[in-house]
């Protein structure tokens, strides 16, 4: 055996085993193809809100908050009656804004007052209710509506029931169904959803960007407003926000006109799928803020027409009492006075009371059928159409008091008022014995107030006695608007007065702007009928 | 063989020796090179400090041993912290520029847990396995107010950051997921990131279908890959818990809310930012 094949050998014992081993082992040698990639971490950047439209936002900022309520003709009525998932201070943006365009913020913090609130407001605003709205409620809404007023109904996916950091008394309704009891007759209504957009946003799918507007005075000015969790609207005669076709609802995931913010036919009730842009710092995102400034103005742009329903906020300027010279002056007239006054609410101011009509001043007339038909009344009062047929006088068997003089009567008056700031005013009111059906002696007092017995042709109505029954007329001049009050005695005007004071006049037959309301008539009375 | 057999006898054993020391050498030699051993990390919990070191040792522990040919990662787990769970990608991908990873999901890879499966080669999932759920959540900071009995030396020292802040960070974060699943699922992804940003759970068919994943399979399928995508046979499969010495924190105990009678609920006890998979109950809702 030659020497190189000895070494040969040796070599391949030497090396066989190892790779018998490595090759039974190890078949090939991992090689990575590309090297591991990684997400490039540091160019990340947290995304930036839009540029705030400075155009929209500085020239109402730049304005001073009306809140004085003597400066703001119109109210805005906010509702929290009805375990509203928000609380004020969240919203101030947008209540500044109404301040700022003159409006009146009042909030009705509980269901029971709401309904006389109704009548207060010129516009509503409904955020987030968990608490059903009652049959009364939505009808007063309505009207208000149908008279001019302004409705503005937000819903948020956010807010929409369970339970709530707001409010210790939650509602056990979800917010969307209350809204749309709310909206549902007027063609609007919401879906319970939320709206996402995940090719576009602002820094998060469910914050979307809206760009389509549809044109109005709502969305005038606008480029894009940013909605923080939105709802959308399942009804809405017109869509005044759109999203894009990237906008999806979370329902269906599905997009393509999905509406954010829509209007009734009428164009007086909005309807809008968030509040979050309302507050801060979402208020000062792109557009938001002349978002809420013209939300605010048309809350305040509203004319609402009231009708006597409405009493006692049916003027639009301070309110005096029209008393001519020589009208007949007795405690029951003074009461009656009084309680009309009262009735007027603590925006009424003090009472004021005139010979003449004043300009700038509402007017209310409070006469006997008498002083209607007379010279100084009679021109004022032609307006209302009322034809009278004579039908005799009575002696007023319930007016027991003298003709007082004119510091008597504001005697009376500062009685009355200290009463009613005291809260007595009911007790002073029974003490006076001058009440219709008191049942008094006639004559004790020795002169008295006849009451008329005829019959009157009220507009609407027909015929009229004018025994037993009360007339409340109302007049919108373009100077001012006047109401007249008007009974066959003063005993009996001092009865109407009372029953106006209550706030029930749901014995009257209440036509727009003509009431008649039946008064305790008469003992043996001697008019006609009708 | 009579010749052989004449050749060997006038052998004398110096002549033996040539043969038979390096025999012994390649013996010894071959002795020495050790046998391919593919390393299984499990995760059966919520991605949380403790469980996320346990995992970086394990992963260490594969880099530094060399026989350790493949990893097959494991999992079970809804999530976790956002900063774990990063942490343990980190080191998946450090780890992959040597060896193969391969996971294979059990019951279930969601959020942070499916942020660690783009970050391995090759994935399985069980037909019924929950994959998915790609994103970013975590509890609102609170408000920022003034407590009478603290002091501190800014207004976010107590408060971490503004609200509106953590909106927008958790959007970041969810770049960074959402770019590491176009990485790790490259060509393979078959749907628009729009669609994994739902945040939506698919079962292992659909994510299949959707490239979510790879192939449909089990533990043993994916140790095979792993040994394929190696070109190691024979090996051995070792659990790298086990070896390792680490101290196996496991979920921290306080990880999750706890009812009041103990019951252990899917909402993370602490305000912070998570790739979790939260199912939604009437609580949420």
């Amino acid at each position: 055996m030659k020497r190189y094949q000895i070494v040969l050998l040796a070599l391949l014992l030497l090396i066989v085993p190892p790779a018998a081993r490595s090759l039974w082992f190890y078949q090939g040698v991992y090689q990575r193809g590309q090297a591991v990639a990684t997400p490039a971490y540091s160019n990340y950047q947290i995304p930036a809100p839009p540029v705030a439209d400075s155009q929209a936002s500085s020239p109402a900022v730049d304005q001073p908050v009306v809140q004085s309520s003597s400066e703001s003709s119109v109210t805005v009525l906010v509702d929290a009656g009805h375990s509203n998932l928000f609380s004020l201070s969240e919203i101030q943006p947008f209540t500044d804004a109404i301040g700022r365009s003159g409006g009146k913020v009042i909030v009705a913090s509980s269901t029971d007052a709401s309904l006389l609130d109704y009548r207060s407001a010129d516009a509503y605003l409904v955020i987030a209710p968990s608490k059903g709205f009652s049959a009364d409620e939505i009808a007063a809404v309505k009207r208000l509506v149908e008279q001019g007023g302004r409705l503005v109904v937000m819903a948020d996916p956010t807010r929409n029931g369970g339970t709530s950091q707001y409010s210790a008394d939650v509602g056990p309704m979800n917010a969307v169904s209350v809204a749309n009891q709310l909206l549902e007759s007027f063609g609007l209504g919401f879906s319970d959803d939320y709206l996402y957009n995940l090719v576009q946003n602002e820094a998060n799918f469910r914050n979307i960007l809206l760009t389509d507007f549809a044109s109005s005075p709502v969305t005038d000015g606008l480029d894009e407003v940013v909605f923080y969790s939105a709802l959308s609207l399942s009804a809405a005669p017109t869509a005044l926000v759109r999203g894009d076709d990237n906008t999806l609802s979370s329902l269906t995931d599905q997009g393509g006109n999905l509406i954010a913010a829509g209007m009734d036919a009428s164009g007086r009730v909005i309807a809008i799928g968030d509040m979050t842009f309302t507050t801060e710092p979402y208020d000062q995102i792109a557009g938001n803020t002349r978002l809420v400034n013209n939300l605010a103005k048309f809350l305040v742009e509203g004319t609402r027409e009231r009708t006597l329903a409405d009493f006692p906020y049916v003027f639009q300027q301070p309110v005096e009492f029209l008393l001519p010279d020589g009208a007949e002056v007795d405690p029951a007239k003074t009461s009656a006075l009084g309680l009309i006054h009262a009735s007027l609410g603590s925006g009424a101011g003090s009472l004021k009371i005139a010979s003449k009509p004043e300009t700038g001043f509402d007017l209310v007339i409070p006469a006997t059928y008498t002083e209607a038909q007379g010279k100084a009344l009679g021109e004022l009062l032609k307006v209302y159409g009322l034809e009278y047929t004579d039908g005799g006088t009575k002696e007023d068997s319930d007016s027991l008091y003298p003709a007082m003089s004119s510091a008597e009567v504001e005697q009376m008056f500062k009685a009355l008022k200290t009463a009613q700031a005291e809260g007595t005013l009911d007790t002073m009111l029974q003490s006076l014995p001058a009440q219709s059906g008191g049942g008094t002696a006639a004559g004790q007092s020795g002169q008295t107030s006849d009451a008329w017995l005829g019959t009157i042709n009220v507009p609407g109505f027909g015929n009229v006695q004018a025994n037993g029954n009360g007339l409340i007329l109302l007049n919108r001049g373009k100077e001012r608007t006047t109401l007249a009050m008007l009974a066959s005695s003063t005993s009996a005007l001092q009865e109407l007065a009372d029953m106006v004071r209550s706030g029930d006049m749901s014995n009257c037959a209440i036509q727009e702007q003509t009431a008649v309301c039946p008064l305790t008539p008469q003992a043996n009375a001697s008019g006609s009928g009708y | 063989m009579t010749e052989v057999i004449e050749i060997m006898k006038k052998w004398k054993i110096k002549d033996v020796l040539v043969f038979l020391i390096p025999l012994a050498i390649g013996l010894i030699v071959a002795a020495f090179i050790p046998r391919p051993v593919i390393g299984v990390i499990s995760l059966n919990d919520a991605i949380s400090s403790g469980t996320a070191q346990e995992m970086i040792n394990e992963i260490a522990y594969a880099r530094a041993h060399p026989e350790i040919r493949a990893v097959v990662l494991v999992l079970n787990s809804p999530g976790g912290t956002v900063t774990d769970t990063e942490a343990v990608y980190l080191e998946l991908t450090r780890l992959r520029e040597s060896k193969p990873v391969v996971t294979m999901i059990g019951s279930m890879a969601a959020s942070g847990a499916y942020y660690l499966t783009v970050g391995t080669d090759y994935a399985f999932a069980e037909p019924s396995s929950m994959v998915g759920n790609v994103g970013v959540i975590g509890y609102t900071p609170d408000y920022p107010v003034v407590v009478d009995d603290i002091y501190s030396t800014g207004p976010y020292k107590l408060w971490g950051e503004p609200r509106d802040q953590f909106m927008r960070e958790i959007e970041m974060l969810k770049q960074g997921f959402i770019q590491a699943v176009v990485l790790g699922r490259g060509d393979a992804l078959k749907v628009d990131k729009e669609v994994i940003l739902r945040g939506q759970i698919w079962t292992g068919v659909d994510a299949v279908r959707m490239g979510l994943i790879d192939e449909l399979g089990s533990q043993s399928q994916a140790i095979d890959k792993a040994a394929q995508m190696a070109h190691i046979a024979h090996y051995s499969v070792v659990d790298l818990g086990d070896v390792t010495s680490s101290f196996a924190a496991g979920t921290e105990p306080d990880f999750f809310q706890k009812t009041s009678d103990g019951v252990i609920t899917p909402y993370p006890a602490r305000q912070g930012l998570y790739m979790l998979y939260i199912p939604a109950t009437e609580e949420i809702q």
